[in-house]
């Protein structure tokens, strides 16, 4: 019995101290792979801080014919995270060499790759490689992945890159469901101003969802002197089948509109849809829009509070001769402590 | 103060490593001595320690802004007179009034042009 306890006891020993072996044996390769990857950034980092920085037609020499996978993935991380950093003549440097050096090509080749966390990592890094290059492969995959985190990163990715056909991938993968429409909003903000036309035209698409993110990206995006974003966004408001596009279509002219939007932001506040009519009186209260003054009054008794309140805001932004409500009140009070 | 035969004294402030590092070996390929800090604290001691002729200056640092430190600075007598260049991802047009109004010299915002960089350094530097 005792001699049993005993091997019982040398076994536990044994078998932590084999583990206690593992561990650190694993640890020791783990820091020398650190080590060396350490030293291998440093190697490498002037001749990427001179890609990047100067204005040098060709690139350094330590940087070309790169062999070992192991330099390459060093080269590819550390021009990756410069490349979101700078731009003009340093980021088309950037994108250039790594296209030239087959970096690029090797990223989208990846997409194909039967792992999905592969596809979504070449997704990402081609984003991060902001190459145009990379662009075509990742419209692609917004279209025809069948992993929804994928086609998320692709989008996120498509966003950072641009490119001629971005927006219009972007809008199409929105309406077939493919992404969310916050990740598409995101997308196209990041796209900017190179999209616009694609998102002022995506206000009349068949799809109510890629109205709505339209409509939400132009009051994000357009500008008050942009008149293709505010005719849409006027028609929006007062015309569209979806009360949800039309309330979205009012608050974007909120932000980007001006006093020429008062007779669409008007005609919005007698909206049979409550949140539409708060929505159209929120974006008058934004734009202190003098016409709407009338209306404004006659909603501070409409049946639905939310409208009511919304209409206080505005009747106390606009200063109206009245009746004092309570709502009028609560507006001029929630204007003093900076309501927007 | 830099004379012909001194370089200019340049302070980078700025949290990110591999962004100071970026802009330490772009001013340094032109000749200035680069002085770097990585938090708004240390930004503040190097300008009154080390009097830059320039500071580049990050918004998002810990422990103090960019913005508290362009305000200290300009409050402060012996460093009032510093250039400073604001490089930030802040590129809000509000955020821009907040930093010219604090007295800042200009304002560049990321991503951007090292090129860019260098070319507003100079001009500032060659207008003492």
């Amino acid at each position: 019995m005792i001699a049993a306890a005993a091997i019982l006891a040398l076994l536990q020993i044994v078998a932590i101290s084999a583990t206690a072996v593992v561990l650190i044996g694993r640890r020791m390769v783990l820091t020398r792979a650190e080590l060396r990857r350490e030293l291998l950034l440093r190697r490498l980092r002037e001749p990427v801080l001179e890609l990047v920085a100067l204005e040098d037609e060709s690139p350094p020499q330590a940087l070309e014919g790169l062999r070992t996978t192991a330099e390459r993935e060093a080269v590819g991380e550390l021009l990756a995270r410069y490349a979101g950093d700078v731009r003009g003549a340093s980021r088309e440097r950037i994108a250039g060499f790594l296209a030239d050096q087959g970096y690029v090509a090797a990223a989208a080749r990846d997409l194909g790759s039967p792992q999905e966390w592969r596809r979504g990592t070449a997704a990402k890094t081609l984003g991060d490689f902001a190459s145009p290059t990379g662009a075509a492969a990742l419209e692609d995959v917004l279209l025809d992945e069948g992993s929804a985190q994928v086609r998320l990163v692709a989008a996120r990715a498509l966003g950072r890159i641009g490119g001629r056909g971005a927006s219009p991938a972007v809008l199409a993968s929105c309406a077939e469901g493919a992404i969310p429409p916050a990740v598409a909003a995101q997308a196209l903000l990041d796209l900017g101003e190179e999209g616009l036309p694609w998102v002022v035209g995506a206000t009349a698409h068949p799809s109510p969802t890629v109205r709505a993110v339209a409509c939400r990206v132009l009051g994000l995006l357009g500008g008050v002197e942009d008149a293709d974003t505010l005719e849409a966004l006027q028609a929006a408001a007062v015309s569209d089948p979806e009360w949800h596009v039309r309330a979205a279509a009012c608050e974007a002219l909120g932000r980007v509109g001006g006093e020429e939007s008062g007779l669409a932001l008007a005609g919005a506040m007698v909206d049979p849809r409550a949140e539409v009519r708060a929505a159209a009186c929120d974006a008058a209260t934004r734009l202190a829009v003098a016409e709407v003054a009338p209306l404004a009054r006659r909603l501070l008794d409409d049946d639905d509070p939310m409208v009511a309140r919304a209409a206080g805001r505005t009747a106390a932004m606009l200063e109206l001769d009245g009746p004092d409500t309570a709502y009028v009140a609560e507006g001029r009070a929630e204007i003093a402590w900076g309501w927007s | 103060m830099s004379d012909e035969t001194t370089p200019a004294r340049v302070l980078v402030a700025d949290d990110e490593p591999h962004l100071l590092r970026l802009v330490k070996f772009r001013l340094e390929r032109e000749g200035y001595e680069v002085l770097t800090a990585s938090d708004g604290e240390a930004a503040l001691k190097a300008v009154r320690e080390e009097k830059p002729d320039l500071c580049v200056l990050d918004v998002m640092m810990p422990k103090r802004s960019g913005f508290d430190v362009l305000r200290e600075m300009r409050a402060d007598e012996s460093c009032a007179n510093i250039k400073v260049i604001m490089l930030t991802a802040r590129a809000q047009d509000r955020d821009v009034d907040v930093g010219f109004s604090l007295g800042a010299d200009d304002y560049i915002t990321k991503p951007f042009s090292p090129q860019e960089l260098r070319v507003r350094i100079g001009a500032h530097l060659n207008k003492r």
